[in-house]
């Protein structure tokens, strides 16, 4: 991970229906000095009109894909307009725009390639039920096999990705739910990516619902866990790979080959 | 005579449905294939005779072994196509958001160059002043 500058980073919103707080997200976000893209994933509501009076840039999909096919959007749009490091944060308001700089930090120091924003370890841990609190731990048990190092909340959607992890992330990504967490980190571990974690702090959802509901949520643990047992999930390219393929792109751009 | 009408009544069925363009060529053709094959089982029901007392079943648990497993093989190839087409569907809304949104970057900037040429850029597009992430 090369040094980086804020104009390197961009900060994607996936968003569904957020039309109560995608808004003093955006503005949040842009406070912190970072551009924003808002992703309006088939919202029926006003959810990309008000992201982009509060200085967002939309994309609109005209059919609702799913968390993790809006973030592959996202990631497509940065990797398209040439931004290094992307950063991944919710729409509902849960997540604190001013963690962003932590998340770089870590980035920077630890020369992670993935960073994980752990609700669970920061000013204002957040309360969760029993038998969520049971999955989260089956998830991080299987998170710290595959990366080695303790990931606590596996299934945080506050991260920031780097290049050229970033990259992976725009070709392929996991789209069901777990998937744009779980899956993904998991993957990003296992092709040789660094990923760490740092604590941050959340607040209570400022609008809209739970994605899913408690038996849901436990047929998707399932699924998650059997997909990343049995292999046959997405698999990103090794780290090795991806930046010797970076590097010889720009190398051919740069000679004009 | 029963699998016979019933093969051919399926054909019939497959062909209107083709017609009525509910079913690419590619789908009417296997399924009218199969429908033939439904049709001429009775007369296979005979060919299987020796296979079936081989195996030591009889010749109708081969019929239905052998229909279900292509039944499976269909539903196995039909979901390949599903996954592909999810994939495509995918593949086409992300092309569609983002070249949406560089052709309304593009029509405010042409908008823009029309009002004032030396306007600047929507605060939505403007990349932030490069400064180093504190560490």
């Amino acid at each position: 991970m090369l040094p980086m500058a804020t104009s390197d980073v961009v900060v994607i919103i996936p968003a569904h229906n957020e039309s109560a707080t995608v808004a003093n997200v955006v503005r949040a976000v842009r406070a912190e000095g970072f551009p924003v893209v808002v992703v309006d994933d088939g919202s029926t509501d006003a959810t990309g009109e008000l992201a982009e009076q509060a200085g967002a840039t939309v994309l609109r999909l005209v059919v609702n894909l799913g968390v993790g096919g809006a973030l592959r959007c996202g990631f497509r749009y940065a990797v398209e307009n040439g931004y290094r490091v992307a950063i991944q944060c919710d729409a509902d308001g849960q997540h604190d725009p001013a963690n962003i700089h932590a998340l770089l930090d870590a980035m920077s120091k630890e020369h992670a390639d993935l960073v994980v924003g752990n609700r669970f370890a920061g000013g204002d841990a957040m309360e969760i039920s029993r038998s969520r609190r049971f999955a989260m731990r089956v998830l991080a048990r299987a998170a710290k096999r595959a990366n080695g190092e303790p990931i606590e909340d596996a299934t945080s959607g506050f991260r920031a990705i780097a290049s050229p992890l970033l990259g992976e992330f725009a070709r392929e990504y996991p789209t069901q739910y777990l998937g744009d967490t779980f899956e993904a980190l998991v993957a990003s571990a296992r092709a040789g990516y660094r990923v760490v974690s740092v604590p941050t702090t959340i607040h209570a959802r400022q609008g809209g619902v739970r994605s899913a509901t408690t038996p849901a949520s436990l047929a998707f643990l399932a699924r998650a866990l059997l997909v990343v047992k049995l292999r046959i999930g997405i698999r990103f390219r090794s780290a090795v790979q991806a930046e010797a393929e970076a590097e010889g792109g720009a190398k051919g751009r740069s000679t004009g080959d | 005579m029963l699998l016979g009408s019933l093969g051919l009544l399926f054909a019939l069925s497959i062909v209107v449905l083709a017609r009525l363009q509910l079913l690419t060529l590619r789908y009417t053709l296997g399924w009218i294939l199969v429908a033939l094959t439904i049709g001429a089982s009775e007369a296979l029901t005979g060919v299987g005779e020796p296979l079936a007392d081989a195996l030591d079943i009889r010749p109708i648990e081969l019929l239905l072994g052998l229909a279900l497993t292509i039944l499976l093989l269909i539903a196995v190839q039909l979901s390949i196509t599903a996954s592909g087409l999810i994939q495509t569907l995918r593949t086409l809304t992300e092309a569609h958001a983002l070249t949406d949104e560089r052709i309304r970057r593009l029509e405010q900037a042409a908008a823009g160059d029309s009002a004032a040429p030396s306007a600047a850029p929507s605060a939505a597009n403007e990349k932030p002043v490069e400064k180093p992430v504190p560490s």
